[in-house]
């Protein structure tokens, strides 16, 4: 009977544990912030992510046609629009939209793609701290 | 120990059942008149409406899915999953007479016959409308874009 038990329980977990698996892990804006300044302090122990920096990056060039501002607009409380296919983004400012910086794959997705489009390269964990705790800050 | 087996394969099976009737609600309420996948409708349609599967020909969707890094200038990769994913989707339901292939540019939708037949009542200046500003902008004037209509009936043209 107790062996009966522990079967059915592990079967379940299991079964939760794929469940899981496929949906997107639940998250605040701060554990990106957290994850992001561990890793920059392998490098750089002393930093602290810095919303004044974050919004001087977010609005800069780096060396391309576009800034993350393109997109995003220097106002990220606003809507944004896609600069070439016009598209309507939703405000990056975590107080004004909730879903910002919750889900793990969006965020890896997203810089990925934009850092590349805008600075021709990946981001730096310091970068990504200070851009999240800038759109936090608003 | 035969007993024990099957209940542990009994629920496993009932774990994986409640995953897939989550899933298939998420999938409801979309397109009815085309083919429709939830993975191809939010990754293409983040950035822009999510071009409906019958515009283009295999050979252009397989162009076009083999250069998502450099996707019209824009970084728009994916995970390898959902790159297979949206690809399958786009490769079994390009067909028809839209499957035609343009002749200079395979990856534009905007340079196929079928495009620039059905478009061709359209002042040149009307497509550098503010509010259209590139031809690839279908919803600005397409009323029915989210269900994949594209009736005529149903555009509406900025003034």
């Amino acid at each position: 009977m107790f062996i009966k038990t522990i079967f059915i329980f592990f079967g379940v977990i299991i079964g939760f544990m794929s469940q899981a698996q496929g949906q997107a892990q639940a998250a605040q804006p701060s554990d990106f912030v957290a994850q992001f300044q561990t890793q920059a302090r392998t490098t750089t122990p002393a930093f602290t992510p810095s919303a004044e920096r974050g919004r001087t990056f977010f609005n800069q060039t780096h060396g391309k046609e576009w800034s993350c501002s393109s997109c995003h607009t220097n106002d990220p409380k606003q809507n944004g629009k896609h600069a070439s296919t016009q598209r309507v983004i939703e405000a990056m400012a975590t107080r004004i939209n909730t879903d910002r910086f919750t889900n793990a794959d969006k965020v890896e997705k997203w810089f990925r793609r934009n850092c590349n489009d805008v600075l021709g390269r990946i981001c730096t964990p310091a970068e990504k701290a200070d851009v999240i705790t800038y759109l936090m800050s608003l | 120990m035969k007993k024990n087996l099957v209940y542990v394969f009994l629920s496993i099976a009932l774990s994986f059942i409640a995953v897939g009737v989550h899933a298939d609600e998420s999938s409801h309420g979309a397109s009815r008149t085309r083919a429709n996948n939830v993975t191809w409708k939010a990754e293409c349609g983040s950035c822009h409406v999510a071009f409906p599967a019958e515009f283009l020909g295999p050979k252009s969707w397989t162009v076009i899915m083999t250069q998502l890094k450099t996707h019209y200038g824009v970084d728009a990769s994916l995970s390898p999953d959902q790159e297979k994913e949206i690809t399958q989707f786009l490769m079994s339901n390009a067909k028809g007479k839209r499957a035609q292939e343009a002749t200079k540019n395979p990856i534009r939708i905007t340079e196929t016959a079928w495009f620039i037949r059905k478009h061709d009542e359209v002042p040149a200046a009307k497509w550098k409308h503010p509010l259209i500003k590139t031809a690839s902008n279908c919803s600005a004037c397409h009323t029915d874009t989210d269900s994949g209509g594209y009736r005529e009936h149903l555009v509406k043209m900025p003034r």
